[in-house]
């Protein structure tokens, strides 16, 4: 058990290091925390891992685990344990010589060894494998062979790279809920990579976005969907993509006036816009399809005059497509209650609540408000 | 229509396979059949293949009587013996040794950056492609040199340089075939380099192992020019001594050639038929996704 710490971990690919995939990431993992890296494919999240794991060498930078200094260790003497993507269970063992591996390996007495397997098999289900190839085994078995290997060895830190992504729909959502319950059972510093937001928001203590190799925000999961600090990561995190329209910083008794063809409104806080282009004073609003209700909200409320698009209707939710011009917004509506009461053509006013108004530099993609 | 016309070929496919093998076995039956003739019945003009079977050829292979006095004679052990132990030796210790090495630098050469790698495996080939009758010469002259013409030592290393090329491009193919992250797991699961290829790298490619074993030997085995030219005596392989040592005053001794080849021949035989599964999988592995 230890905590981690990343100071500007910088790595660059190709001969010359040409093509930078970590471009200084900073990060503090708790001991016993999960934290969750989300971000997409080529963020440089299994980079990092390998990174902090030693199978890369660092071009800049520092990582520490616990009060050491680990940049110039092998693998072995870091005590790191990784889930990988693909498993990469030993195919020519057995899945008790698979879990028996990294015991082996240091040497632990086997007596002690057929203890700790028969602890973690129990722990993961998979007392029914053992004595079988790993090839045999169903991919959600195998993925708990995966970390069964990780986790017998009791390692200072995991690092689970996207775990889940080669189960279907209905497995992942269970191994979401197993792999929670895991965590809790063992109390130990974990870090998660995944492409899936939901993933993220719903098994992190803390939720780290990524992109082009650089932490975008960290924060706790609600922290992150209620004031993302960027665009990319107001767009990565929630079930629907935020509805975003260019609008209008303008200044006038000193008070700040924000324009756009849906709405207009005060602010009560001053904020600068960069000025590195564009004409002054422009930028996108952000608001969340599920900020945006029919019924108007207590407090300060911001309406807007739509046409009814399209209605998609899932069951437990509708997603409405609103139409004002060639703008196009999206709207959550929980319940069945859409395709009761709203039809395509219809106009409707929509409200959502002001401080729910997300203001971003166009330029930076920085959050303002 | 179609399936009936797919049911007759099937029913005939086996006998055409039967018939096309027959075809290719033949020669090898024909020598087997000769290693056993009376003397008299291999030259017949009209060949027989009913006969009474000897074991006169195989007899006279190892053993030649000598006059030791007038009308006394003595058996006394022909050079033949130490032949076959020559070839046994040289390729059971040469292909070990090119696949040993041939592992190593394949392994490397799948897991490591290097630079020119696509040159590197082709200079490695290169040393192949050349026709054996064109190095032939400087290498004569370069064993001639250094004295090691003649000597075990000579021909294993020759041998082996001869082998590791083919070791090292079907070596690498099965490396480059399996993931190199489960050798990551095992570093990151606390094995050093050379234990995770050893412990796990090694274990997956033991096939590819086996199908190269077998296809070097197979070389060596039959190798026949440079052994003409750079054994002796005593470092002689069978291949060397069929074309030199069984000519006697009479013409060809087609009975003792064919002994010596129905000797020679079977360990490939045998070889080929256990393995034909390895091969299989050896000749297709990389090109074809299990």
């Amino acid at each position: 058990m230890a905590q981690l710490i990343l100071k500007n971990v910088t790595k660059n690919f190709g001969e010359h290091g040409e093509f930078p995939v970590l471009r200084g990431i900073d990060l503090e993992v708790k001991d016993g925390e999960f934290v969750c890296l989300l971000g997409p494919t080529g963020a440089g999240k299994t980079t990092l891992f390998r990174c902090i794991a030693g199978l890369e060498t660092l071009n800049e930078g520092e990582i520490r685990l616990g009060d050491q200094m680990v940049n110039d260790l092998t693998p072995a003497e870091r005590d790191v344990a990784i889930v990988f993507e693909s498993y990469a269970l030993y195919p020519t063992y057995t899945v008790y010589e698979n879990l028996a591996y990294p015991l082996r390996e240091r040497k632990v007495p086997n007596a002690e060894i057929k203890k700790r397997i028969d602890e973690v098999a129990e722990v993961l289900h998979i007392q029914h494998t053992l004595q079988r190839k790993p090839q045999t085994c169903s991919g959600g078995e195998m993925q708990r062979i995966a970390i069964g290997r990780a986790i017998i060895r009791r390692p200072k830190i995991f690092l689970f790279d996207e775990p889940l992504s080669q189960l279907d729909a209905k497995l992942r959502n269970e191994m979401r809920t197993e792999l929670k319950r895991i965590h809790r059972e063992l109390k130990q510093t974990l870090v998660y990579s995944t492409p899936d937001q939901l993933e993220a928001m719903s098994m992190g203590d803390r939720v780290a976005t990524m992109r082009d190799g650089r932490i975008m925000q960290y924060d706790v999961p609600l922290e992150v969907y209620l004031h993302p600090k960027n665009l990319f990561t107001a767009q990565y995190v929630g079930d629907h993509v935020i509805n975003t329209v260019k609008g209008t910083l303008s200044s006038s008794n000193g008070k700040i006036q924000i324009a756009c063809p849906l709405f207009k409104t005060e602010l009560a806080q001053n904020i600068t816009v960069a000025k590195t282009g564009g004409s002054p004073g422009e930028v996108l609003l952000g608001i969340r399809p599920e900020e945006l209700t029919l019924k108007r909200p207590e407090g300060e409320a911001i309406s807007i005059q739509a046409q009814v698009y399209t209605v998609e209707s899932y069951g437990d939710y509708s997603l409405v497509s609103l139409s004002h011009d060639d703008i196009i917004w999206k709207m959550v509506i929980v319940g069945d209650v859409g395709t009761e009461t709203i039809h395509s053509d219809e106009k409707v006013t929509v409200y959502f609540p002001k401080d729910r108004l997300h203001v971003i530099d166009p330029e930076t993609e920085e959050v303002l408000v | 229509m179609d399936n009936k016309h797919g049911n007759t070929w099937k029913m005939i496919k086996p006998y055409v396979a039967v018939v096309v093998s027959l075809i290719y076995f033949f020669p090898v039956l024909w020598v087997f059949l000769t290693a056993f003739k009376p003397r008299v019945d291999i030259v017949t003009t009209i060949p027989r293949f009913l006969f009474t079977p000897t074991l006169d050829h195989f007899f006279r292979l190892f053993f030649r009587r000598v006059t030791v006095a007038p009308g006394e004679f003595a058996l006394e052990a022909t050079p033949f013996a130490r032949f076959f132990l020559n070839s046994i030796f040289l390729s059971l210790t040469s292909v070990a040794l090119a696949l040993a090495l041939g592992t190593f630098a394949a392994y490397a050469i799948s897991r490591f950056p290097m630079r020119n790698k696509g040159f590197l495996m082709f200079y490695i080939l290169s040393n192949r492609m050349l026709p054996p009758i064109a190095v032939v010469v400087p290498l004569y002259l370069m064993y001639r040199t250094l004295g090691i013409m003649n000597t075990y030592g000579g021909m294993t290393l020759l041998y082996t340089a001869f082998s590791i090329p083919l070791a090292i491009w079907m070596m690498k193919s099965f490396f480059d075939d399996i993931p190199y992250e489960i050798e990551e797991a095992a570093r990151v699961d606390g094995s050093s380099r050379f234990r995770a290829f050893y412990k796990t790298a090694l274990p997956q490619v033991w096939v590819g192992i086996a199908a190269t074993f077998i296809i070097s030997l197979i070389f060596v085995w039959n190798e026949f020019l440079f052994a003409l030219m750079l054994t002796g005596r005593e470092t002689r392989t069978v291949p060397v001594a069929l074309s030199t040592a069984l000519r006697g005053e009479r013409g060809v001794d087609w009975g003792l050639l064919a002994s010596v080849e129905a000797i020679y021949v079977v360990p490939a035989i045998i070889l080929a038929f256990v393995a034909q599964g390895f091969l299989l999988r050896g000749l297709t592995f990389g090109t074809v996704r299990k």
